[in-house]
């Protein structure tokens, strides 16, 4: 802007001599500002946001040492994928349970279902008769 | 006591001063309001003419002071605060948009005034030109002219002020330049 060689020199040298030149300002402006900057709340609310974020930053930061530092050295990730005999035995008989005990809940159900169709198909017949 | 304090807050740099304003100092906030009210005032009597004047280059004031917790880097106040002057003329063409028309007839009235009384009738009728030259620009345009060229804000920073890309701020000057010089050469001023 400041290079001689600009076209817009003197165009802007014109307009910085003849810009509009504001009125005198009133006196009693700084001190109104001053009284009513005086009045308003300053410090305490200025550092609420600061605190805000610090206590935040510190909230981010300890779930972050909790998820990489802290977890990897509980026992929670030290679970090994291989089963060793004893963990395959005890797997083995809680499926065999599990299995019994749901097929016969569905044998249960199914007979409870049977009873419950065939009531309402006796039931239909009687209305049709 | 409150003297030296005044003598030490002028010696302080902008950051300093906005260090101590967060601390809840107004002394240094009087400090940075001497400094930069000039320069506040004379931007929005460019952008918004003489209407409320006073009330405007307060209310920047007081905003920068209700937000100086927001000013990361302290260092770049006068930035900053050109962005809230901005944003107070911005809010002051929405709010008294009719208004403002008004006024600023009623101001072009006002000042050809003293164009009888004052013996530099040239220098009072190319005010008159470059104050109308402004007005007949777009709020968009004249605030890039008027930082830039008026008060020596690099266009960087003017973009960083009105948050639009370099590229903007270049093509909104050569067009209010353009606009401006043809309205001089209009009216007889060779450039």
């Amino acid at each position: 802007m400041n290079n001689n060689n600009d076209p817009n020199r003197d165009l802007v040298d014109f307009l910085k001599q003849y810009r509009p030149v504001p009125p005198q300002v009133d006196p009693t402006l700084e001190e109104r500002l001053m009284r009513q900057i005086i009045d308003s709340p300053s410090s305490s609310s200025i550092h609420r946001p600061r605190r805000l974020w610090v206590m935040g930053g510190a909230l981010i930061a300890a779930s972050t040492l909790l998820t990489w530092i802290v977890v990897p050295r509980l026992n929670l990730n030290r679970v090994s994928p291989v089963l060793t005999e004893s963990e395959q035995q005890e797997i083995e008989e809680f499926m065999l349970t599990l299995w019994d005990t749901e097929t016969l809940n569905s044998e249960t159900l199914t007979s409870n279902w049977d009873q419950s169709w065939l009531s309402l198909a006796n039931f239909e017949t009687e209305t049709s008769n | 006591m409150r003297e030296v304090l005044t003598n030490d807050s002028t010696q302080m740099s902008d950051r300093e001063l906005v260090l101590r304003c967060q601390q809840g100092d107004s002394t240094s906030f009087q400090e940075l309001y001497q400094r930069y009210q000039k320069r506040v005032r004379s931007t929005l009597y460019s952008l918004c003419g003489n209407a409320m004047l006073d009330d405007l280059t307060q209310d920047v004031f007081l905003k920068a002071w209700k937000g100086l917790s927001k000013l990361r880097q302290a260092s770049t106040f006068g930035t900053w605060l050109y962005r809230i002057t901005w944003n107070v003329a911005q809010d002051q063409r929405r709010r008294f948009a009719v208004m403002r028309q008004e006024q600023t007839e009623e101001a072009l009235s006002d000042r050809t005034a003293p164009v009888q009384l004052t013996p530099d009738l040239l220098r009072l009728h190319y005010q008159d030109l470059v104050q109308r030259g402004l007005k007949q620009l777009d709020l968009e345009h004249r605030v890039v002219l008027v930082l830039h060229d008026l008060e020596d804000v690099p266009q960087k920073e003017v973009a960083k002020i009105l948050d639009i890309p370099l590229g903007t701020v270049k093509s909104r000057l050569f067009h209010a330049r353009k606009a401006l010089r043809q309205l001089l050469q209009s009216e007889g001023v060779s450039l």
